[in-house]
């Protein structure tokens, strides 16, 4: 008994989840809870407080969902959950954790571009701060926003890799008026991506490494200023912004133009 | 007399010593104070002390890896199995190089591999972990690196290395990092271009622009070296070139062995209409909507007439000096390679001389080769920017051609 009571700082010390500096992003996190604030509400209920996204050591990446059930009629508790990166942290909200800290008198966190934090009161006033420093700086100034170095968590790596996109899969939805629909995913092709040219300064992208101006082919970007005319172009009136190789034309496929 | 002298001293000691208490405490109060304050002290979690070793060196480490070619001292690096030494080939291959990593890491550089870091009063010693399988073709040795190529998802990261950190005085603890090839492309800027030749002066030809994209041309050809990453990561090890002094120089692949290494790495062969725009310098490079589009026929002079090469044109005794290898190296001048001074205007090498290069045209699909190289004689009609030839797509010993690759970004 005695040598367990001994063991248990050293057995929540290797519970400490150190690999959150390798964190590339911050997910999941709760709209409402500030930096700092101690979270009191509402009480008795489990709240998802934020997931920590990092990449292991096969350069997948993963997530840890931190839930905290905040006090009331009983104390507050703590709970990790590691889980793959598409998954919300939602789902993990009533299962069990991966490793808890109950008997929580408070709880606080904070969460900046350099470090990721947490303060927790025990049931003895003490408080145990984690404080991680972010490895992973990221230059969003940058067109290719990867960090220089990429540090990666010493963890186990997840099981199996994660699934690229297969070709012809859209991966970067632009609608025939322009509007991006959602950001780009091309970078998960399995082998590049190409576009189709609608006549807007970013066109729709799919994945694979289909080349253009050639039979079924997509027609080649050209551009929608080199007209130097202010004007939208439409694949039915006005193909200037693409061109197809000799001996095909330009077929325009709703908005995009493909060469036949 | 003299017991008066004696007493009259004694408050003058006083005073003395008071006036040092006094100096002493002031000097004390405003000594110059280290620059660490109590906050940081370093942590005594000795796995928080590591992190903090490791973010701290993360600079040395980036020089290291993008600029490890100034470590090279002048009678060069004692690794045969890595780096060959040779005279021909210029810094720029040993920038972002793994094989100069492994040699640094290995002692071929320094006696003492290791990065000495001051933190909290203390020197730590960062070095890295021989962690990775060895490769027979290359070497017996365990490497310090290994090649990846992986898109995780949430990453736009294609093609890296990964390394292993640990620290001297910290056993136990070690880091996993990845650097990528962060010293071998060039980002064509957005405006407007021409493509090819005009008949005329007055005609405007094809133009394009390339608003709204983002394009990275590789500065360099393909090198052996990177093709050797390719087959070894593509289950191709019977094709790894063994010789150290050979992965310098271009890889010699068949079109269809190009564009796989390429699509290998999310990337392009380079097309012709990029290889224009790439090395046709602008006349305003300020202004990226000009009203007239120019078509300069070499890289430096707008007028071939001007050049070297036009002078050698009109004289067949025109003697190669050194400077006119530099900027394009065509037949009779010495062999060199990754040297910088043939560098167009927005930042890539080889525009003219050097070796044929492979480029897909989506124009004029039969106009596929920049056939200006080292092969053919300085007063060839060849060495033109925009004058191209059509190559078979098949390597042969007469004409060996190069190429490189470019990407697309989507932010």
């Amino acid at each position: 008994m005695m040598l367990i009571l001994m063991l248990i700082p050293f057995l929540s010390f290797a519970n400490i989840p150190h690999h959150w500096s390798s964190a590339i992003s911050i997910s999941d996190r709760h709209e409402f809870y500030q930096n700092n604030e101690i979270i009191s509400r509402p009480a008795n209920s489990w709240q998802i407080l934020f997931g920590v996204v990092y990449p292991d050591g096969k350069l997948n990446l993963q997530k840890d969902c931190i839930y905290y059930r905040v006090p009331g009629n009983e104390r507050g508790e703590l709970k990790l959950k590691r889980t793959s990166v598409e998954v919300s942290c939602e789902r993990g909200l009533e299962a069990l954790g991966d490793f808890t800290i109950k008997e929580l008198r408070a709880l606080q966190f904070e969460i900046t571009d350099k470090n990721i934090a947490l303060f927790l009161t025990q049931s003895d006033y003490r408080v145990q701060s984690w404080n991680f420093l972010r490895l992973n700086q990221f230059n969003n100034r940058e067109i290719r926003k990867n960090p220089k170095v990429l540090f990666l968590a010493s963890v186990d790596p997840l099981e199996g890799n994660m699934m690229l996109k297969r070709d012809d899969k859209l991966c970067h939805a632009v609608s025939d008026d322009c509007e991006i629909m959602s950001p780009s995913t091309c970078h998960e092709c399995s082998e590049g991506w190409f576009e189709a040219p609608n006549g807007c300064m970013v066109g729709p992208k799919y994945c694979g490494l289909k080349s253009c101006g050639g039979k079924n082919q997509p027609a080649c970007r050209r551009g929608i200023k080199y007209q130097r005319k202010r004007k939208k172009f439409e694949c039915r009136t006005d193909t200037s912004f693409a061109y197809c190789g000799p001996g095909h034309t330009i077929q325009c496929v709703g908005a995009e133009a493909w060469c036949r | 007399m003299n017991r008066d002298s004696n007493t009259s001293i004694i408050p003058k000691i006083i005073l003395i010593l008071g006036t040092l208490s006094v100096l002493g405490i002031f000097l004390l109060f405003f000594r110059p104070r280290s620059e660490e304050s109590p906050r940081q002290s370093a942590p005594e979690s000795p796995q928080e002390l590591f992190t903090q070793v490791i973010a701290a060196v993360e600079p040395r480490i980036l020089e290291l890896w993008e600029e490890g070619d100034t470590l090279i001292p002048v009678e060069g690096v004692n690794c045969p199995d890595e780096i060959a030494n040779r005279p021909e080939v210029g810094k720029s291959y040993y920038q972002c190089q793994p094989h100069l990593w492994q040699c640094y890491w290995q002692g071929g550089v320094s006696d003492t591999p290791e990065i000495p870091i001051k933190l909290f009063g203390n020197t730590y010693h960062v070095m890295a972990n021989a962690a990775f399988d060895s490769i027979p073709e290359i070497s017996p040795l365990p490497r310090f690196y290994q090649s990846i190529k992986r898109s995780p998802v949430g990453l736009n990261l294609r093609h890296g290395y990964v390394m292993e950190l640990k620290v001297k005085e910290l056993p136990g603890f070690f880091q996993r990092i990845v650097l990528s090839d962060t010293c071998r492309d060039a980002y064509l800027p957005q405006r407007i271009y021409g493509y090819g030749q005009v008949k005329d002066r007055r005609e405007e030809g094809f133009i394009w622009d390339n608003f709204g994209r983002h394009l990275f041309i590789d500065k360099f050809y393909v090198s052996n070296q990177k093709a050797n990453e390719w087959f070894s990561m593509s289950g191709q090890n019977s094709r790894i070139i063994k010789d150290p002094v050979k992965w310098p120089y271009p890889a010699l692949l068949s079109f269809e062995d190009q564009q796989k290494y390429c699509g290998f790495l999310g990337k392009r062969v380079l097309e012709a209409k990029l290889f224009d725009a790439a090395t046709m310098s602008p006349t305003d490079i300020k202004n990226g909507l000009p009203d007239r589009v120019i078509r300069p026929q070499t890289p430096w002079q707008r007028d071939l007439r001007l050049s070297f090469l036009g002078m050698a044109q009109t004289n067949p005794e025109y003697q190669l000096a050194p400077l006119d290898c530099q900027l394009a190296q065509v037949e009779g001048c010495p062999f060199t390679i990754y040297e910088t001074d043939s560098a167009t205007w927005m930042g890539i090498y080889y525009a003219l001389g050097f070796f044929p290069e492979s480029l897909k045209n989506t124009i004029e699909p039969e106009k596929n080769l920049k056939v200006s190289s080292r092969f053919i004689p300085v007063a060839s009609r060849w060495h033109e920017l925009g004058v191209r030839g059509t190559w078979d797509g098949v390597q042969s010993r007469d004409m060996p051609v190069a190429f490189r690759c470019y990407e697309e970004v989507v932010p």
